[in-house]
């Protein structure tokens, strides 16, 4: 470090000790070090307290760095999703189970079979079917006024053969 | 903090998930078993007439006899047999109720059964019935000096 910048340290107070004592001890036998010291400690005195406030102006890659960091904060903020209902965690399984049950409803034999109640009967035979909502019964009745062809045995009737 | 909810909210999903999809599999697993039906069948003689003395024969359950009173126009109504008997897809049953009677039951697909009324060894009926609904299936015929025969088929 040159003197002239030792001097400068020295009035701004960022010297140690040992070196204030040198310095001073230069200063004593060099007159024109003194001279330029006393000359920084006035100018120092001059410009205290008339410092003007100077308001540097923004860059152009200072301005659109501003824009930029603008820019991505926003983008951070609309990423972080909205806090959820808490029934949405179960609306995805609920859905789900609804839809297996419809499924085995399906497969386990929920169709309606309405249709399927048919009869055949021999040609010599007469039959009429019909259906009672109130006693919830499927009647096919099958007309044989002689009774040629009653499963009902005459021994339970308690009935002579001889009246077949 | 938020992370480990969110984890947390995962696992309950997943297990969720699991849960579902073995309740599925077990339904899938039984609905595939075949189930057995249980047919009970009775052959009943309706008359206006008393009840005769003659064997295996007895007055019909009241409920029975109201729902077969309520269609048909007999006064009387007596059991002459009584079977029940489980059926599955492939285990058809042949029902004997009298010497002359018989039922051929058979289950199908589409949740129907197939009725064949066998009297005197000559097929009577044949009926397609669906199983969708509680309906007994009631096969009936004339019988001789004004009489009639039924065979009530009740499937659970």
């Amino acid at each position: 470090m040159n003197t002239e910048l030792k001097l400068q340290a020295l009035l701004d107070g960022e010297l140690e000790t040992r070196e204030v004592r040198e310095l001073e001890a230069l200063l004593a036998k060099d007159t024109q070090q003194a001279a330029l010291l006393q000359e920084l400690k006035w100018t120092k005195a001059a410009v205290a307290g008339n410092d003007v406030a100077l308001s540097l102006p923004e860059t152009r890659d200072f301005y659109w760095s501003k824009i930029a960091r603008e820019i991505e904060t926003a983008e951070k903020n609309a990423a972080v999703p909205a806090e959820r209902p808490w029934w949405i965690q179960y609306f995805y399984p609920a859905t789900g189970l609804a839809a297996m049950v419809a499924l085995m409803f399906v497969i386990s034999g929920g169709r309606d079979t309405d249709g399927a109640n048919t009869e055949s009967v021999p040609e010599d035979v007469n039959a009429v079917s019909f259906r009672s909502d109130a006693q919830e019964m499927s009647v096919v009745y099958v007309a044989d006024e002689q009774g040629k062809i009653s499963p009902v045995g005459q021994e339970a009737k308690n009935e002579p053969e001889t009246d077949k | 903090m938020n992370r480990k909810l969110t984890s947390s909210r995962l696992r309950w999903q997943f297990f969720l998930l699991l849960l579902v999809l073995g309740l599925g599999f077990i339904q899938a697993a039984l609905a595939s078993e075949p189930v057995e039906t249980r047919v009970q069948a009775v052959l009943v003689w309706g008359t206006n007439e008393s009840q005769p003395s003659g064997k295996n024969i007895k007055e019909l359950d009241a409920k029975l006899r109201e729902r077969l009173a309520n269609i048909f126009k007999w006064r009387n109504y007596f059991e002459v047999g009584r079977k029940t008997v489980g059926v599955t897809p492939s285990k058809p049953q042949l029902v004997k109720l009298s010497d002359d009677c018989s039922v051929d039951i058979k289950l199908l697909p589409d949740n129907q059964a197939e009725v064949k009324l066998i009297g005197k060894g000559k097929t009577i009926v044949t009926r397609r019935h669906s199983l969708a609904k509680p309906d007994a299936l009631v096969l009936a015929g004339d019988d001789k000096n004004n009489t009639a025969w039924f065979v009530v088929l009740s499937f659970n």
